[in-house]
């Protein structure tokens, strides 16, 4: 199914634009007055959201599932980098790769090392994660140089 | 493997003397410095309080001891200036050592304790902020983990005194831990092959090996100069040799190692119950950070500290004392003694005289700058001991890019709004010494400290919003060409951002109390005898005709580029001495209706770039050497002019009132 394709919220069908065409043929409205849409099966008419509505919709329904741990696709791969984990999702460091070792000098002193439990805490305006008690605020480019397994795709199974 | 090299007995003897206190940043290092020697030590909460290694002396049954407070540290191979202070003292001289642990963080805590034994240093384990623990459901069997260990181990809650008698008892029977960390054979191998290398009259041969595997350039150093060059070429090979086999860094395989052990440790000693609900100081913390609602809680911040600094203090204060305590009643008094029992003139003059010591030194010191700085102290000793600062600099992050540098250089900067002075101390917290290098210039440049901030906002609240506009604005401008100049002409990139959040604590009136009284005692002590000594200069340019010739001199500049009033001359001079002094200079010319609006405003841009203070100047000369600081104090003072003049220039054509 492609992203622009309407579904009719009554009886599920799919709309292509020529069956939307066919509808507003039959019916006495100008076209381009009217911005319902018409199901050419049931009947049923409704008005389609605008994007700005389906963002502020998206946005709530993430913010919503921010406590809970998001679900994860059992096809997810294992083994993913920092930047990838959901907000306030677990994993277990893989392995770190970086071209600054004082920089993983410093990620191990502080516990961030391959075994630990990590957890993503928040993206911006940098990235903090949690280890064990100890909270760290990290840049962007962290986000590419921990890799870690996910925790869910472990247990889940 | 990892027996002792040396019997503990031979370490403890000489120990005896000394007492260092140790441990991760922010685990209470300082409160408890405090409490042992009763000598205070700045407290805070946020990693990075404490640069510089604080001493003390404490008594324990007639004996004396030497305290040392150090700086945090995570491990022994240090990479900033402030760990590789810590770690040098450790490493010196034998010690005994108090090594402070956060309890909620139990692995990370003995992660150091094994890195101590294996430098063969006698050691208690304070395991401070109990309280924090419990709070998230955890226990600690401290019997069992003592046993594990091998030393003694003390639970404490360091802020409220409990078990600060247990920790003086148990210091005595501090010892090496027995704990110890089973290293992959190829860490082994190669430890064992430079035990042999090392010569054996070097102490503590095993730490060293470790931390030469461990990648610590310093230790090569600093331990260097025992060592004959073949004996370092030997180990610099058996080290590449070694590493050649491995697979693995060796550095991050004696991390993990060590790591795990701590994990095994602490799994055994520690119970821990159902995580607690989020508590409401965790979500403060969060909100705090959080990308869109940090904004309205830092422009809260601000707007408090507004109204507390710039009207509560700096109008209400300020005139309550100036004009009435001074203006009616000192001043008038203190003319009448002087003028009754000082029969010359120019003794009157020096006294009470338009640069007199007590009618010009006396009140600037007191009735201007004391009341703005004691509430600026008294409001950022809260925000320091809440926890915001850290994550003030998470929130100026992306800000930070813009100067060339990452979140962490937010914390100098802002501490730089108490003090520069301090600030520039601070700077040892980063990890490049190019990113050092230019928060010390931004410094200099272009962050007023709380005096003078304080009497800045003074003045700009007499004044249209736009005024305060305009400052910010160039102040900031500068801050970001200057930044991006200079990120560019230094060699190196920004050091990556890698900064811990402390945990939202609620403050204690007692600490907070206790830190602005020290600041102020502090800046008494240095700010106000360069104030009598300032107002002594002016007074002696003034009688010897001097100040004339300057003023004449000055007069292209002053007048001619910058469009003020000749006495501003005399504000810009004593500015040379403290900005904040200059500045009041403005600000009591201002009060007397000297100054137009657009000249207020170029006066205030071209004090706040202006040359760092002389406290400042030295501290620049000491972390920087003397070339860089002469070089930025150079480039400030003419950059302040320079952009002064252009102001000038461009709200004259553009014809803004003020």
């Amino acid at each position: 199914m492609t992203p622009t394709a309407v579904r009719c919220p009554l009886c599920n069908l799919a709309l292509a634009p020529q069956d939307q065409a066919a509808a507003c043929a039959r019916c006495p409205f100008r076209p381009s007055d009217c911005h319902a849409i018409c199901c050419p099966r049931c009947g049923y008419s409704w008005v389609a959201s605008s994007p700005l509505v389906r963002r502020i919709a998206r946005w709530w329904s993430a913010r919503r599932r921010r406590g809970e741990r998001p679900p994860v696709a059992p096809a997810a791969p294992a083994v993913v980098s920092l930047a990838q984990l959901a907000l306030g999702e677990e994993g277990v460091v893989a392995s770190l790769q970086s071209r600054r070792p004082a920089y993983l000098q410093r990620l191990g002193a502080v516990g961030v090392l391959p075994g630990r439990r990590l957890r993503l805490r928040q993206r911006q305006p940098a990235l903090i994660i949690q280890v064990g008690e100890t909270e760290l605020a990290l840049d962007a480019h962290a986000g590419g140089e921990i890799f870690v397994r996910r925790v869910l795709w472990m247990t889940g199974s | 493997m990892s027996a002792p090299l040396c019997p503990p007995s031979v370490a403890e003897t000489a120990a005896a003397a000394r007492l260092i206190v140790t441990g991760n940043p922010n685990v209470g290092k300082s409160v408890l410095f405090q409490l042992l020697t009763g000598r205070y030590a700045t407290v805070s909460n946020y990693p990075g309080t404490t640069v510089m290694v604080d001493r003390g002396v404490m008594t324990r049954g007639g004996v004396r001891l030497d305290v040392c407070d150090t700086p945090g540290l995570n491990s022994l191979v240090a990479i900033s200036d402030d760990e590789r202070v810590a770690r040098q003292l450790l490493l010196d001289r034998a010690a005994t050592v108090v090594q402070v642990g956060d309890a909620k963080n139990l692995v990370r805590a003995l992660a150091l304790t094994l890195e101590l034994a294996e430098a063969m240093l006698p050691s208690v384990l304070a395991l401070n902020l109990m309280d924090e623990a419990r709070e998230r459901g955890m226990t600690v069997a401290i019997g069992e983990l003592s046993a594990a260990l091998g030393i003694p181990v003390v639970p404490m809650v360091a802020t409220r005194r409990q078990g600060l008698e247990a920790l003086r008892a148990a210091i005595p029977a501090a010892r090496v831990a027995t704990a110890a960390v089973a290293y992959p054979p190829e860490v082994e191998e190669a430890v064992e092959a430079m035990l042999g290398a090392l010569p054996p009259d070097v102490p503590t041969r095993r730490v060293v090996a470790l931390l030469w595997l461990a990648g610590d350039r310093a230790v090569r150093q600093t331990r260097g100069w025992r060592l004959s060059p073949a004996v370092v070429e030997t180990l610099t090979c058996l080290a590449a040799a070694a590493q050649a086999k491995a697979a693995v860094p060796l550095p991050r395989l004696i991390q993990q190692a060590r790591w795990d052990q701590a994990q095994r440790l602490a799994a055994r000693a520690l119970a821990a119950a159902a995580p607690a609900r989020p508590s409401r100081a965790r979500r403060w913390g969060e909100l705090a950070m959080h990308p869109i609602w940090g904004v309205p809680v830092l422009l809260g911040v601000l707007a408090v500290m507004y109204w507390l600094v710039g009207d509560l203090a700096a109008q209400r204060g300020v005139g309550f004392l100036e004009e009435i305590v001074f203006g009616r009643v000192l001043i008038p008094a203190a003319r009448g003694v002087v003028t009754a029992l000082v029969p010359w003139r120019w003794g009157q003059a020096l006294l009470v005289g338009e640069y007199g010591l007590l009618t010009m030194a006396w009140p600037y010191a007191f009735a201007i700058i004391l009341p703005i700085v004691g509430m600026f102290f008294l409001c950022f000793g809260f925000l320091e001991d809440v926890g915001y600062l850290p994550r003030l600099a998470v929130m100026a992050h992306r800000g930070c890019r813009l100067l060339g540098l990452n979140g962490k250089a937010v914390l100098p900067l802002v501490l730089g709004l108490g003090c520069d002075t301090m600030a520039t101390m601070t700077t040892r917290i980063l990890d490049s010494r190019r990113d050092r290098v230019l928060v010390t210039l931004l410094l200099a440049l272009g962050i007023p400290c709380s005096a003078q901030l304080g009497v800045i906002l003074a003045m700009l609240a007499g004044q249209p919003p736009l005024a305060l506009g305009i400052w910010l604005g160039v102040v900031g401008l500068m801050l970001v060409v200057v930044g991006q100049a200079a990120a560019r002409l230094l060699p190196g990139e920004t050091s990556p951002f890698l900064y811990e959040i402390p945990p939202i604590r609620r403050p204690r009136l007692a600490n907070i109390l206790t830190k602005t009284v020290g600041r102020l005692e502090w800046y008494l002590k240095e700010a106000v005898p360069l104030f009598f000594l300032g107002t002594l200069l002016l007074f002696l340019l003034d009688a010897s005709g001097g100040l004339r010739v300057v003023e004449r001199w000055t007069r292209p500049l002053v007048v001619s580029w910058l469009g003020l009033p000749t006495p501003a001359t005399a504000a810009f001079l004593i500015g040379f001495l403290r900005r904040d002094f200059g500045a009041a200079g403005l600000f009591a010319l201002q009060r007397a209706g000297a100054l137009s609006g657009a000249q207020v405003v170029v006066s205030l841009v071209t004090i706040t770039l202006f040359v760092p203070c002389v406290a400042q100047y030295f501290m620049m000369i000491k972390e920087r050497g003397w070339r860089v600081a002469t070089g930025m104090a150079g480039l400030v003072t003419a950059l302040a002019f320079l952009v002064g003049g252009l102001l000038f220039r461009l709200l004259t054509i553009a014809g803004v009132a003020l």
